[in-house]
């Protein structure tokens, strides 16, 4: 059944936008996950609102000093909500943090849909408006960016990574915060910058699927959600385990509606990813058993 | 108003319990008879504007979502993002019940409270799985998932993505007793009952067994789990109460309105409920109350005046992080707070009101048998923190005794340990061959509270020989394997009727992993853990909590929000039959167990002379105290075995004294038996009648305590060597110290000790 | 009581008895430490002068290790002073007190165990940076007391042998040119054989001018190797001075094993210990 196959094809190209989307949002959580311990519930927010000022600036400064300052904005948000909200819920429970995260997430989306609306507009791009032709779908150039620039933004990140004294810091500090401190690392600075970092992710991510998809205060800031099951796969502390999670799940978002009258559905890939994560989830919940709690 | 929530944690008698039920009722006439169709009042009173009504219909939705959170995630501490979906669950259902199957509104709303309940023990299941943070996101995945796939089902949300139901009217119409549901002045009945009536429940459920069984999960699971709490089983309660809630709020919400669309209930929604719960203070039910009514007086607001339309949802974010940030408390607190300020007039208000339901429940009770044995169920020789009334001549271990009652089960694996119930039982009976003698006369009132404390306690009749004294514990080629290390190898320690036994080694021996092993915190690769000669090595450890064994902690795992007092009742939870359905309801039953936990309770203060404290929070008491108070509780489950993990850590020179005084204290009282674990080997040599030592997993040595003191290869392990021995060439994993290393640090040590 | 005994009061004097007090390195002055609500130090008092070695020693739970981490700044103090070279360090953070010369290798090692051994070091040297270092110098002379460290450069920190491992901890915390090395638990899960190796090349560097402070739960082993030593018992100084002397003293063991129990047919006693009062009031 040739058109099977080629539904499938298209489902899978169709997908490439939303890999590189995940895959930027993922590696931002993981970061973030690294830095601070903090599962970011807001990360699609800090990615929605700086796609909004991309497109609210685009007729003042153009498509690219827009994007700039955009993204300026993403990473300085990072570093409000690091050093307002989280480092100040740090010493409180988990509960607290996460909430306040959440709550950074409804003030963002409230904000923009006061601001901006809830009409879907779209986005700023920065790729010409060019679409190839793959089977029966069309392919938009900017598509194709998105991808190259995540896999490029990802690069850049390993490397800043491995490769810098900042990078140093922030490995040391992500894996043993006391040590980090003995070493004179002030592991509350480069918690920060992870957090600016990640922001910048966040504002690249959200400003490229803006583009390619549509910009919507709600729908895009819970983008986030497959992305975290992207860093689950991965392991929420792995850069590649993020990439390879974020394929996992933009192509099983992507070739549901291949499989028959089920996948068709509204909403079955959405259905599909919660019970991906819901196993991802119990498997791993191994590691948080009681005896864990019990302490050495 | 319902009694408010700043006794949370104070300890309340029961006995107000009834007189809060009537609180309740005379609350709901209060709100209910201005607005009765009829009624003559209504001509006098100011009648009240139509949005208001509308407004406080959605203030007592509002309520009612936020008790759903307030119990999942302020009172059990499972966080829960979906809560909307819940509500929103609800009001489907409610739509499909009553368009395809035709059930008008008061007969569908248990069923959808039933169908909400299912789905969120469903999603509770995950939570068994994960916790924190995982479990938001996993919450968060489900709003979604409904969001965009349940919520668009074309068979759920009806046709054109909007759900209708047809208007339900009880009753003839046109005459005084119609109730047309879909006029909001008689809605508003329905919420006020509907609110009144889960404020009721809930505050019930609070101060029953199943509320103690929630504060101990979200405090420590571990905890809660080593006093006997099923935690599965009440995490999945609470998911299914808080389900059901959220369901109840749906239905609520379909019926006065009618037509539902999936809009209303997006993911947004959700976060506005968790708004109102955080912004009323997570833990408490009058808080979400009066969030309910701050949020629909915000709607309101934020409707009528135009130039702020649109910021109602920023507002009530910002309202939530300001809280979070700012005063955690929330609207509870700060109840709380100014009730304490203004004391006089809130203590002159309660009297005015209680005294004429007092006697009228007073009254009640006299009809009704049952309810009468409220007051003699609990003849409790003395009352907490005061000691003039108690009976000369009557001891309080003897007192103790005579007031356990004989307890079945109903579960499978107890059912098989009747008879261990049983040694428990006679372990208990305080040993008539102890005479004990209190130093001090009775002139001096701070000696005597304290009287354990200056106790001369004779040595306690064991049998000489130590095969004759039947075990009780007996953990025998106990193997812990992580991965491929072996954390434990071969270790056997047996604890014997009456014993303290110790249990050392250096750090990072396997101590703690071997107490671990025989409390069931985790599985041992071989070996096998007997508990009163039943073999327990695969029991779950609230099982073996149920049949006989009381532990303490390294770390404390007091539950930080509750006082001494609750602490100490959440461990009577092994000896309560009753059910959650007896508590929501306050029968009878759950007032008469109630009584008996907190005269269990209050006899263990005592006898540990712990009154100056049972009411405070456990924040900020003395550590030494704590530590007591973590062995109280673990008395107060009448465990027949105790296990303390390292009990003088982070205690100081007196305090350990006290702690060893202690342990004597109710081994002679109650001829309990201990096995204690501890790095502070002075301790453990001054208070044991047989140790074990341990080191690098394997055992060292065991014997009576001169015996571990004077054998080198414990001298060894302990202070080390002086110098590198010269039979070690080839031993280059450390494993084991060669007993032949003699070395000249080990000879001094020797020496120096004999 | 044994006449050894001195109190914390008079500890102090006897620590710093037989050094000029000028030259003093570090000097703590009747710190208390809480752990909320948990008091872990009561008035201890330590002196260390330059390229001394000094040992703390004491039973598990004594206050070892809290005692080390106030001073190099992980826990504040939240009484008596800490002077550094004759500043205040007394609450300062980690982070900066670093930079002023003292090096904290802490208990269980506290690699970092997912990156390499260089960049271990790399680490390590993160306070010098500015200071004008070489940080290749610096790494190859600190390399030279481990020769198998160069070997595992690009090997993960986690998956070198325990040996291995602590000799890195000491190497990193040498990449910081430090003139006081505080060393938490040398030996601990080390054979006897390794751990004799590593208190050989302590001893190599103090010689090279860095005083040291060890923290040893093996008494023996750390008063063999110090100058002068100090013992803590429930958070309190119950003994100090010259290594050589506290070996000898019965004080000591007691301090760790307790003393003998009763022999079963005596009149039973309370279950106390006379461990040694402290003559100062605690408020």
């Amino acid at each position: 059944m040739p058109h099977v196959l080629r539904d499938l094809l298209i489902n899978v190209v169709l997908t490439v936008p939303l890999v590189g989307a995940y895959t930027m949002f993922a590696l931002g959580l993981v970061f973030i996950y690294r830095a601070s311990k903090v599962l970011n519930l807001a990360h699609g927010a800090m990615a929605m609102l700086p796609a909004y000022i991309a497109y609210a600036l685009a007729s003042t400064f153009g498509a690219i000093g827009a994007t700039l300052v955009a993204l300026l904005a993403g990473g300085l948000l990072g570093v409000v909500v690091e050093i307002v909200v989280v480092r100040r819920l740090r010493s409180a429970s988990a509960t607290s943090q996460t909430v306040g995260t959440v709550g950074v997430l409804g003030l963002l989306i409230a904000l923009a849909a006061r601001q901006w609306g809830t009409t879907p507009v779209q986005g700023v791009s920065l790729f010409p408006r060019h679409t190839f032709r793959v089977g029966n779908a069309l392919l938009q150039l900017g598509d194709i960016g998105t991808l190259v620039v995540a896999l490029i933004a990802a690069a850049v990140f390993i490397a800043l990574f491995r490769f810098t004294d900042l990078g140093l810091a922030m490995r040391c500090a992500a894996d043993n915060r006391r040590a980090a401190r003995l070493m004179g690392i002030d592991p509350d600075r480069t918690t920060s910058m992870a957090w600016c970092f990640a922001g910048l992710l966040a504002a690249l991510g959200g400003i490229m699927l803006g583009a390619s998809t549509n910009l919507h205060p709600y729908t895009l800031s819970l983008q986030v959600l497959p992305a975290f099951v992207a860093a689950l796969i991965g392991g929420l502390e792995s850069i590649g385990g993020a990439v390879v999670g974020a394929v996992v799940v933009g192509l099983t978002l992507g070739l549901v509606p291949s499989f028959g009258q089920i996948g068709k559905q509204v909403g079955a890939p959405q259905l599909a990813l919660a019970a991906l994560a819901f196993v991802v989830m119990s498997l791993r919940g191994n590691r948080f058993s009681v005896a864990d709690m019990a302490g050495a | 108003m319902v009694p408010s929530e700043c006794h949370a944690t104070r300890g309340r008698d029961v006995r107000a319990s009834p007189i809060r039920a009537r609180q309740v009722v005379i609350a709901w006439l209060v709100l209910y008879f201005p607005w009765l169709p009829g009624f003559p009042l209504n001509r006098w009173l100011p009648s009240v504007p139509f949005s208001y009504i509308v407004d406080a219909n959605l203030a007592g939705e509002y309520a009612l979502v936020a008790f759903s959170l307030v119990i999942l995630t302020g009172w059990v501490g499972q966080i829960s993002l979906g809560q909307g979906s819940f509500v929103g669950i609800g009001a489907f259902t409610t739509g499909i019940l009553a368009r395809r199957f035709g059930i008008p509104f008061p007969l569908n709303l248990p069923l959808v409270a039933l169908v909400s309940a299912g789905v969120a023990s469903m999603l509770g299941l995950v939570a068994l799985r994960v916790r924190g943070l995982y479990l938001a996101v996993a919450t968060l995945i489900f709003a979604w998932m409904c969001d965009a796939y349940l919520f668009s089902q074309q068979w759920f949300v009806g046709k054109a993505a909007a759900s209708s139901i047809p208007n339900t009217v009880i009753g003839h119409p046109g005459t005084m007793t119609t109730f047309d549901l879909s006029n909001q002045r008689v809605f508003y009945l329905v919420v006020v009952t509907a609110v009144a009536t889960a404020w009721y429940a809930a505050v019930n459920l609070r101060d029953s067994k199943t509320g103690r069984a929630f504060f101990a999960i979200r405090g420590s699971e571990v905890a809660a789990v080593s006093l006997a709490v099923d935690v599965t089983r009440y995490k999945l309660l609470a998911f299914a109460v808080s389900g059901a809630l959220a369901g109840i709020a749906g239905n609520l919400i379909m019926t006065n309105v009618r037509v539902a669309t999936p809009v209303v209930f997006q993911f947004t929604v959700s976060l506005f409920y968790l708004s109102i719960a955080v912004v009323g203070g997570i833990n408490s039910l009058g808080g979400g109350v009066a969030a309910g009514i701050l949020f629909a007086a915000l709607t309101e607001v934020f409707y009528r005046v135009k130039t702020l339309t649109g910021w109602r949802d920023i507002v009530a974010v910002a309202l939530l992080l300001g809280v979070l940030l700012g005063y955690p408390g929330g609207l509870g607190a700060l109840g709380t707070a100014t009730e304490r300020r203004f004391r006089g007039v809130t203590k002159w208000l309660s009297r005015l009101i209680e005294r004429p339901i007092a006697k009228g429940s007073a009254m009640l009770r006299r009809r009704r048998p049952s309810d009468g044995q409220i007051g003699t169920v609990t003849p409790v020789p003395v009352e907490v923190g005061d000691r003039r009334q108690r009976r000369p001549g009557t001891s309080r271990a003897a007192a103790f005794a005579q007031r356990l009652p004989t307890r079945r089960s109903r579960s499978p694996v107890i059912r098989r340990s009747i008879d261990l119930s049983v040694l428990g039982r006679t372990a208990l009976e305080p040993n008539s061959a102890v005479d004990v003698r209190e130093m001090t006369a009775g002139d001096d009132v701070e000696t005597a509270r304290a009287s354990w404390r200056t106790m001369v306690i004779p040595p306690y009749p064991l049998a000489p020989d130590r095969s004759e004294r039947p075990p009780v514990l007996e953990a025998e080629h106990v193997v812990v394997r992580f991965g491929g290390l072996t954390a434990v190898n071969d270790v056997t320690v047996v604890v014997r009727e009456h014993e303290i036994v110790g249990l050392i080694g250096p750090n990072g021996a396997g101590k703690t992993t071997t107490f671990n092993a025989i409390a069931g915190l985790n599985e041992p690769t071989s070996g096998t853990v007997r508990l009163f000669g039943v073999d327990a090595t695969k029991f779950p450890v609230h099982v073996r909590a149920q049949m006989g064994v009381g532990r303490t902690f390294q770390l404390i795992q007091l539950f930080p929000q509750l006082t001494v007092f609750d602490n100490l009742l959440v461990a009577t939870h092994v000896h309560n039959p009753t059910g959650i359905f007896s508590h929501l309801a306050l029968m009878s039953r759950a007032i008469a167990s109630e009584a008996d936990a907190r005269a269990r309770v209050r006899l263990v203060v005592e006898m540990l002379g712990l009154e100056e404290v049972a009411s405070r929070p456990t924040a900020g008491l003395p550590f030494g105290i704590l530590r007591q108070v973590e062995i109280a509780r673990a008395l107060v489950t009448e465990a027949p075995l105790l296990m303390l993990d390292e009990p003088a850590s982070g205690l100081d020179n007196a305090e350990t004294d006290e702690l060893a005084q202690l342990l004597y204290f109710v081994r002679s009282q109650l001829g309990v038996s201990i096995l204690l674990i501890e790095h502070d080997v002075r301790m453990v040599t001054a208070v044991s009648d047989y140790m074990y030592v341990i080191n690098r997993g394997e055992p060292l040595a065991d014997g009576t305590p001169s015996e571990i003191q004077s054998n080198p290869e414990v001298i060894a392990a302990y202070l080390g060597q002086a110098e590198e021995p010269k039979s070690a060439a080839n031993d280059s994993n450390g494993r084991h110290i060669s007993s032949d290393a003699s070395i000249a640090g080990v000879e001094q040590g020797a020496e120096v000790l004999t | 009581m044994s006449p050894s005994v001195v109190t914390t009061e008079s500890s102090h004097d006897v620590i710093t008895d037989g050094n000029d007090s000028a030259a003093a390195l570090l000097t703590v002055d009747a710190i208390d430490v809480h752990y909320g609500p948990i008091q872990a130090l009561r008035a201890v008092s330590l002196t260390i002068g330059s390229g001394e070695r000094v040992a703390l020693v004491g039973a598990n739970g004594a206050g070892k290790t809290t005692t080390l981490r106030a001073i190099s700044g992980l826990l504040a103090p939240t009484r008596g002073r800490i002077t550094f070279d004759g500043e205040p360090i007394g609450g300062m953070a980690a982070n900066k007190v670093v930079q002023r010369g003292i090096a904290h290798l802490p208990e269980g090692r506290e690699l970092f165990f997912g990156l390499s051994v260089e960049e271990n070091l790399r680490a390590g040297f993160w306070s010098q940076r500015r200071a004008g270092r070489a940080y290749k110098s610096q790494r190859d002379q600190v390399m030279d007391h481990f020769p198998i460290l160069r070997e595992r450069a690009h090997q993960a920190a986690g998956t070198l042998s325990g040996g291995e491992q602590q000799m890195l901890g000491v190497a990193r915390a040498l990449m910081s040119n430090p003139r006081l090395l505080i060393v938490d638990e040398l030996s601990l899960g080390l054979a006897p054989k390794i751990v004799s190796q590593l208190f050989d090349i302590l001893a190599e560097i103090n010689r090279a001018g860095t005083a040291v402070l060890i923290v040893e739960q093996f008494v023996h082993m750390a008063l063999a190797n110090t100058d002068r030593a100090a013992v803590l018992a429930k958070g309190e100084v119950v003994l100090a001075g010259p290594s050589r002397d506290l070996l000898a003293d019965p004080q000591l063991i007691a301090t760790y094993l307790g003393e003998q129990a009763p022999k079963p047919d005596e009149p039973p006693r309370r279950p106390s210990r006379r461990a040694p009062k402290r003559t100062s009031n605690r408020t």
